[in-house]
């Protein structure tokens, strides 16, 4: 069933600025987000990738409904975003790694009465929901603590529990895992693929980190000024953009470089490795010739690098 | 409507709780607004030791006057000041606004009860207390209607405030620094303070008709301690119904154009 | 932070009609009083000396520092962290921080001000011109005096956290015991002795009235001297609250 469908959604920010040279207004426009089509089924979980500016951000407000459109067609569970009817608000959730909902000078707690009363959630359900989360994501000292005390990484995790204690079913990140260590960001990755798994809830995810989106996504939208220029699974994106494996070979000694060097093979040398990108087809000759010059141990057959692959996509569109 | 009355006595549990953490902030927010209070009725006092009467109202009448006026920015402030201030100065700026347009309860409503100040309410007895004192001194009886009228004016007053209220804040979908915006209605009340008839007339004409804040303050006492004529009653319950409809169309039209904040 | 209050020019035109609806509440009030009449003298000031008196007060209001001083937010939301950490004396940079805002909204406040005047141009008595010299040099240490009042008040907020309100209500009661509302000489009684031998009259009644020029040459020297050693007070006083709430500090919210 599909849960989001969009139909050349168009956000365009006009700006108007008096020109006192010329006593007129001058007026620009940004395109923000342009004719964008994608459908999502239930119980997606879809990476939205793009660099600074690409406006994934404002589609994922388009489709909560924060953002007019200024064309094109959105639906989400079967509403129109925009028309904020509650019943479709009830469904949903929104977290935002830059910015936070709850109160700054309360304990999570606090917030999280708040949110019941709003989502009409009996009181059953609510302790239920809560310590289930709470329960998983360990924060069972962190509900009594004020949350302007407490780190980035435990009020994300509040801040996540707190878009799901009504159990959305559609969930909308924008880089929740912004600025959090490596432990953090794991527990919560962890945390949303439990959600995505258990409940059924489709999560659009937009984030910077490979990471993120190698862990959590089996679908990639790529966004680049606008525009949609990806659309599959990530293996895909790999296979379309990355057709290649890289072969690395540490090379500790002279002789070893001067071997390197004489290879030919489109390669090149970096931090003391030797590199070589050789397409799939090709990777049983290349491998016995390096195999035959150097020893075992100093080689590694990988694929390339996800970040890699996804700059040289921005770069070429 | 059941919904919207626990939701706000959530937020006002949340404010004392909140307050109460600094509990000197509480007593000092109170003495703030008491302060204004205090400040306009002595100066009213120091100018009646000069004068018997500003624009044909007496000392008492005016007293009536102040202390209606600060009953309701006073309800008004503990309420929904600080929440509608707030979306003009930071929620809509900084993108926290967003958090609002995604939930099952009406934005503005939302926007404007989320930050009430329940120690403002403290002050109440005061101005009551100023009211009947002026209402005792009067030297004559007011009559149950004029009593009635009063109170029924009273509530639009209040209403017709809000609505003021969220006509300044509006801007803020457009306008990027609009805190002189958010300190109209508290500046407004200055003039609100004294009888319309110290005014020129263009300027009390002006004050009652395109920014009506004399249908706030001066209408509603002009029932209770005059004659209570049907023409200002019928004219506050119209203004009021007006403005409220203006406010709610100009908030929907500025979502439309809300454009939200970068991460 | 001429292209940034331009930048927000709505800003800027909506508080100059406010600031404009201010002085005329007081001069249509005043007017009702005295009966539009300039024989009748209220405790010395005839109509025209009290609409001067509010003209002046309305010009030096525009040195208020609420909203100009931000130590107090910068100490609750960790932001003074990265003051902290530059090559600064944190305590000259308060202090010279709204002297910069200050001027530069003084300078934007001048249309408006300008507006009052002409409203209200036949009730109103400007200085000669060494008189409005010698109302700029007490303005000024009327100004440095308030910046100093207020960083104390704001330097509490080290051990006892957020003063924001405390310093509306503060500086409330100061413009109240400054004449900001009405001369002090107004208030009767020992009241009105005990208001003016408080430093609060140093804010606005003093400058207002050597605007008047109601003081001979004399009474300006003495005042001048009151006013810096209230200076040399609240310096000390502050230098010494600000370096014991530094130990204090946890830079929470950074």
């Amino acid at each position: 069933m599909k849960i989001i469908n969009t139909k050349k959604l168009t956000k365009t920010f006009s700006k108007s600025e008096f020109d006192w040279r010329r006593l007129r207004f001058n007026k620009t426009d940004n395109i923000a987000v342009n004719k964008i089509d994608l459908e999502i089924e239930e119980g997606e979980f879809i990476g939205f990738l793009g660099p600074n500016g690409a406006g994934k951000t404002t589609f994922l407000k388009m489709l909560s409904g924060i953002i007019y459109p200024t064309s094109g067609e959105a639906r989400v569970l079967g509403y129109d975003p925009f028309e904020k009817k509650y019943d479709f608000l009830r469904q949903i959730g929104l977290v935002m790694g830059q910015k936070n909902q709850l109160w700054w000078d309360l304990s999570a707690s606090d917030s999280y009465d708040l949110l019941k009363e709003i989502y009409d959630l009996d009181e059953q359900t609510f302790r239920k929901n809560l310590s289930e989360m709470v329960g998983v994501l360990g924060m069972e000292k962190l509900l009594a603590r004020r949350v302007r005390n407490m780190s980035l990484g435990e009020r994300m995790k509040c801040e996540i529990v707190a878009s799901l204690l009504h159990q959305p079913k559609v969930l909308f990140l924008d880089e929740p895992t912004i600025g959090l260590d490596v432990v953090s960001a794991q527990a919560i990755r962890e945390f949303l693929k439990r959600v995505n798994v258990e409940k059924k809830c489709t999560i659009i995810l937009t984030s910077h980190y490979m990471a993120d989106v190698e862990a959590l996504c089996k679908r990639v939208v790529i966004i680049n000024k606008g525009k949609k220029i990806f659309d599959g699974e990530l293996a895909q994106l790999m296979q379309k953009y990355a057709p290649e494996k890289r072969v690395q070979i540490i090379l500790p000694t002279l002789s070893d470089r001067e071997k390197f060097a004489h290879l030919k093979f489109d390669k090149k040398l970096w931090e003391g490795k030797g590199i070589i990108s050789v397409p799939k087809n090709k990777l049983k000759n290349v491998v016995e010739e390096i195999f035959d010059q150097f020893p075992a141990e100093n080689i590694l057959i990988s694929d390339p690098e996800t970040e890699e692959v996804i700059s040289k996509i921005f770069q070429e569109s | 409507m059941k919904k919207f009355w626990r939701i706000t006595y959530i937020l006002y549990r949340n404010a004392v709780i909140r307050d109460l953490k600094i509990s000197i902030s509480i007593i000092t927010g109170a003495l703030n607004h008491l302060m204004d209070g205090v400040v306009s009725i002595a100066l009213i006092f120091i100018v009646y030791t000069k004068t018997d009467a500003i624009g044909g109202w007496n000392i008492y009448e005016t007293l009536i006057l102040i202390s209606s006026m600060k009953i309701i920015t006073t309800i008004f402030s503990s309420w929904l000041k600080k929440g509608t201030g707030l979306f003009a100065e930071h929620m809509v700026r900084t993108g926290e606004y967003d958090f609002y347009l995604t939930k099952p309860f009406d934005p503005m409503i939302a926007v404007s009860i989320s930050k009430p100040r329940i120690y403002n309410l403290i002050n109440i007895p005061f101005y009551v207390y100023i009211f009947i004192y002026a209402i005792n001194h009067l030297g004559r009886s007011i009559p149950p209607v004029n009593i009635a009228c009063f109170f029924l004016l009273f509530i639009c007053a209040f209403l017709l405030f809000y609505a003021l209220r969220l006509i300044t804040v509006i801007p803020a979908f457009w306008i990027i620094k609009s805190y002189e915006l958010v300190s109209i209605t508290d500046r407004l009340q200055n003039v609100m303070k004294y009888p319309a008839d110290i005014y020129p007339r263009t300027m009390a004409i002006l004050l009652s008709t395109l920014l009506p804040i004399f249908a706030i303050s001066y209408l509603p006492v002009k029932v209770l301690l005059f004659e209570p004529r049907l023409e200002y009653i019928i004219y506050t319950i119209l203004i009021t119904g007006l403005f409220l409809l203006l406010a709610r169309l100009f908030w929907k039209f500025g979502e439309k154009h809300y454009g939200s904040a970068s991460s | 932070m001429l292209k940034t209050n331009w930048a927000y020019s709505a800003n800027y035109f909506f508080s100059q009609i406010l600031d404009l609806i201010f002085f005329l509440t007081f001069f249509f009030l005043w007017k009702g009083v005295y009966g539009n009449s300039n024989e009748l003298i209220i405790s010395g000031y005839t109509l025209t000396g009290l609409i001067t008196y509010y003209f002046a007060t309305e010009f030096i209001f525009r040195f208020d520092v609420i909203g100009a001083i931000y130590l107090n937010w910068d100490i609750w939301d960790g932001t003074l962290t990265n003051w902290l950490i530059k090559p600064l004396r944190i305590t000259l940079l308060c202090i010279i921080d709204p002297i910069v805002e200050k001027t530069m909204s003084v300078i934007l406040a001048l249309p408006g001000f300008i507006a009052s005047y002409f409203i209200a141009r036949n009730y109103i008595d400007l200085p000669s011109l060494p008189n409005f010299g010698l109302f700029i040099i007490t303005l000024l240490l009327s100004f440095l005096l308030n910046i100093l009042f207020n960083l104390t008040f704001h330097a509490l907020c080290f051990k006892h956290g957020d003063q924001d309100n405390n310093i509306e209500l503060i500086n409330y009661i100061s413009w109240f015991l400054a004449g900001g509302f009405f001369p002090l000489s107004f208030v009767p009684g020992v009241l009105g002795q005990i208001l003016q031998i408080l430093p609060f009259k140093y804010l606005m009644f003093f400058p207002a009235n050597v605007f008047l020029g109601k003081y001979d040459p004399r009474e300006i020297i003495l005042g001048w001297i009151g006013m810096l050693i209230w200076i040399l007070i609240f310096y000390f006083i502050f230098k010494r609250v600000y370096r014991e709430g530094l130990k204090h500090y946890t830079g929470v919210g950074r």
